[in-house]
C-alpha cells in the first residue's frame, strides 16, 4: 500500500516536472519525485512489530524483531544530496529570473534562439 | 603503493576541491598553478593505478579498512584504470584551458579570484565524482558520486553565462530525475537481496526469485543511467548543455561526463545485473535503441549550422555507437565500446576545445565563420583535421579501429540486431564524413568571406587588426594539438591498446571472470 503511494508520488513528480510550464513549479514537482524515493527506502525498513535496533544486553536479540536501520541512514545521505540539489536549483532560478524576467520555459526558449 | 593509491584517487580531488577556492582567499594570485599540479597528481595516481593493474591483476580496496559487503569496496581492473586515466587527462587539458585573462569568455565583468578559485574548485569536484563513480563497487555510493558529479557539472555549465543557467537549469532536472529513478531502482535491488555491494549483488541475484521485482529495479536503473548518457531518446538536455557552456567545461564534460554514465551502464547491466533474465533483455533493447540513437544524432547533426550543435548531435549519435557495443556485449563488442569512448573523448575534446575558442574569436558559431581558417592558422586547423578524422573513422587515427572493433563484433553477433548494428555504424560513418567535410570544405577550400564585416570580428579580437591575433588563445591551442598527438598514438597502437585492457572478458558472457 504505501510503495503504490511512493510510486503514484513519483508518478506525480515526473509528470510535474514534464507537464508543468512554470521552471519554479518544476522545481517542486521535482522535490515531490525525490520525496517519493525517500518514502520508498524508509517504508521499506519498517517491520510490524519491531523495534529500534539498539541493543540493550538483555534476552536473545533475532534480528526478525529489529528495523533495518541502513535504509534509513542512506536517505539522511539521500535528503543531504536534494537539498543540495534543491538550493543550487534555487540559485540558478534567481539569476534567470533577474536575466530573463521570466519562468516561463516556452518563453525562455524562444528567448534562446 | 597498491595499499594507498586507490583511496588517494578519489580523496585527492575531493580535497583538492576544498583547498584551491581556500588558497583563492587566502591570496590574490591566481590559483591556476596549483590546480593544475593537483590535476596533475591525480593524473600520476591513475597512469601508476593503470599500471599496477595491468602487471599485478585487479586491485579491491575496503575503505576505511571495513571489508565488503559490509563496508564500501573500491574496484580497479583494466576497464575501471584505463576510463580513470582517461577521466583524469582530459581533466588536466580543461584545467589548462580554464584561464581568467582578459582574453576569454569567462571573464565575465567582476572575475575575482575568488570566484576563479572557486571554478577551478568545481571542476576539481567534477573529477573526484567521476573517479568515484568509475572504481566504486557499492551501487549507493555509485548514487552519491553521480550527484556529486551532477551537481559540480551544472555549476561549470551555468559559469557560461545567462542561456548557459538556463540549459544547466534544464540539465539539473533530467539530471536529478535520472538520479532519482536510479536510485529506486536501487532501493528494489536492496529489498530483494538486502546488499547493495555489486558482487554481493552478482552473487545473490540468480537465486533470488525473479519476479516483477527484478523486472522493475533493472528498468529503472538502466532508464535512469541512460539519461545521463543520453541514450536516445533520453538526449533532451543534451544539445542546449554542450552548445552553451564555457570552452574549457565543454572540452571536459563533452569529453567523458556521459560516457562515465555509459560506463556504470555496462559495469551494472553488463556484470551485476547480466546473470538475469531482465538484465539480459533490457541490454539488447539498449542496442536497439543505440542504433536508433546512431541514426537520428547523425541525421540531426547534418541539419545543424552551428558547428558546437553539429559537435552536440554528433555526441549523441557517438553514445549510441557505445550503447550498440555494450548491447552487443560479446568481449569484442566491448573492446569496440570502450575504445570508441576513448577514440570519441579525445577527438570530441579536441574539436570542443578548437570551436570553442574559434567561436569567441570569430563572434559567431557558424559553419562559414570557419571560412579561409585553414590559410590563416593551418597548424590549428590541421589538429582539428585529425580529429574530425578520427571522428569519420579514416585509418590511422583512433576512431577507425572502434569502429573496425564493433562492426567485427557485428559481424560476429549476427542475426536482425548485427545486421542493424552494422548498417547503422557504417551510415553514421557516412553521415559523419557530410558534417565534418562541409566543415572542412569550409576552413581549406574556401576563401574568408569577402568583405571582411568589422562586427564580424568579435568582441574579443585585438584592436591592432586581426590578422596579427593567433586564432585560438594559448590556453587552447596546447589541448587542441595535444589531443591531436594522442588521436594518432591511440590508432597507431591500437593493438596493445586492445590486449592491455581487457584480460578479464570472456567472450560471450560480459562478465568480468576475475570477480569472485
Amino acid at each position: 500500500m504505501i510503495y503504490a503511494f511512493a510510486a503514484v508520488l513519483f508518478t506525480i513528480g515526473i509528470g510535474g516536472m514534464t507537464l508543468l510550464p512554470n521552471l519554479l513549479r518544476k522545481l517542486l514537482a521535482m522535490n515531490v519525485m525525490q520525496v517519493a524515493v525517500i518514502v520508498f527506502f524508509v517504508s521499506l525498513a519498517y517491520k510490524h512489530g519491531g523495534s529500534v535496533p539498539i541493543l540493550t544486553g538483555e534476552g536473545n536479540p533475532a534480528a526478525a524483531d529489529f528495523m533495518n536501520p541502513l535504509p534509513h541512514t542512506l536517505m539522511l545521505t539521500a535528503i543531504v544530496v536534494s537539498v543540495a540539489t534543491t538550493g543550487l536549483a534555487l540559485g540558478l532560478l534567481i539569476r534567470v529570473r533577474s536575466r530573463f524576467r521570466t519562468l516561463n520555459e516556452q518563453r525562455l526558449l524562444d528567448r534562446l534562439r | 603503493m597498491r595499499d594507498v593509491l586507490p583511496g588517494l584517487l578519489v580523496a585527492l580531488p575531493l580535497v583538492g576541491a576544498a583547498l584551491v577556492p581556500l588558497l583563492a582567499t587566502l591570496s590574490a594570485r591566481s590559483t591556476r598553478v596549483p590546480a593544475l599540479a593537483l590535476h596533475t597528481a591525480i593524473l600520476a595516481a591513475t597512469l601508476g593505478l593503470f599500471w599496477s593493474v595491468a602487471a599485478g591483476g585487479p586491485i579491491r580496496y575496503a575503505v576505511g579498512g571495513w571489508p565488503g559487503p559490509w563496508g564500501i569496496e573500491l574496484w580497479l581492473d583494466g576497464l575501471s584504470t584505463l576510463i580513470a586515466v582517461l577521466v583524469a587527462g582530459m581533466a588536466c587539458f580543461a584545467s589548462f584551458a580554464q584561464t581568467f585573462g582578459p582574453d576569454d569568455e569567462q571573464a565575465s565583468p567582476g572575475t575575482t579570484p575568488l570566484r576563479e578559485g572557486l571554478l577551478r574548485g568545481t571542476l576539481l569536484l567534477l573529477v573526484g565524482g567521476l573517479l568515484g563513480i568509475v572504481v566504486t563497487r557499492d551501487v549507493f555510493n555509485l548514487f552519491v558520486f553521480l550527484e556529486i558529479s551532477s551537481l559540480a557539472a551544472y555549476t561549470l555549465i551555468a559559469s557560461g553565462g545567462s542561456r548557459a543557467t538556463v540549459a544547466a537549469f534544464r540539465y539539473l532536472l533530467a539530471g536529478t530525475a535520472a538520479g532519482s529513478l536510479y536510485l529506486f531502482g536501487v532501493g528494489f535491488l536492496y529489498a530483494l537481496t538486502g546488499t547493495l555491494n555489486m558482487d554481493d549483488l552478482a552473487a545473490r541475484l540468480p537465486s533470488v526469485d525473479a519476479g516483477a521485482a527484478l523486472t522493475v529495479a533493472v528498468v529503472l536503473i538502466a532508464v535512469g543511467l541512460s539519461i545521463k548518457a543520453a541514450l536516445f531518446p533520453l538526449h533532451g538536455w543534451l544539445p542546449d548543455t554542450y552548445v552553451y557552456m564555457p570552452t574549457p567545461a565543454a572540452g571536459f564534460i563533452a569529453a567523458v561526463m556521459a560516457k562515465v554514465s555509459a560506463y556504470a551502464l555496462l559495469r551494472l547491466l553488463g556484470e551485476v545485473l547480466a546473470g538475469t533474465a531482465a538484465g539480459a533483455a533490457v541490454l539488447e533493447f539498449t542496442l536497439w535503441l543505440g542504433v536508433l540513437g546512431v541514426l537520428v544524432g547523425g541525421v540531426l547533426a547534418v541539419a545543424q549550422r552551428a558547428v558546437t550543435r553539429m559537435l552536440a548531435w554528433s555526441s549523441i549519435s557517438a553514445m549510441g555507437m557505445i550503447l550498440i557495443g555494450v548491447g552487443m556485449g560479446s568481449a569484442l563488442a566491448i573492446t569496440g565500446a570502450l575504445f570508441h569512448v576513448a577514440a570519441h573523448a579525445l577527438a570530441k575534446g579536441c574539436l570542443f576545445f578548437g570551436a570553442g575558442g574559434i567561436r569567441s574569436r570569430q563572434g559567431g558559431d557558424e559553419i562559414d565563420r570557419w571560412a579561409g581558417l585553414g590559410a590563416r592558422a593551418p597548424l590549428t586547423l590541421a589538429a582539428l583535421t585529425i580529429a574530425a578524422l578520427s571522428m569519420i573513422g579514416i585509418p590511422p587515427t583512433a576512431g577507425f579501429f572502434s569502429k573496425y572493433y564493433l562492426l567485427s563484433a557485428s559481424v560476429a553477433t549476427g542475426g536482425t540486431a548485427g545486421i542493424a548494428a552494422f548498417a547503422a555504424i557504417l551510415l553514421s560513418s557516412l553521415l559523419a564524413t557530410v558534417y565534418f567535410l562541409r566543415l572542412l570544405e569550409a576552413a581549406w577550400f574556401r576563401n574568408a568571406s569577402s568583405s571582411p564585416d568589422p562586427a564580424s570580428s568579435g568582441p574579443l579580437s585585438s584592436p591592432n587588426g586581426e590578422r596579427a591575433a593567433p586564432l585560438l588563445p594559448r590556453s587552447l591551442t596546447l589541448p587542441v594539438a595535444g589531443l591531436a598527438v594522442l588521436i594518432l598514438l591511440t590508432g597507431l597502437f591500437a593493438r596493445p591498446f586492445e590486449r592491455h585492457v581487457l584480460p578479464g572478458w570472456e567472450p560471450g558472457t560480459a562478465r568480468v571472470s576475475s570477480s569472485p
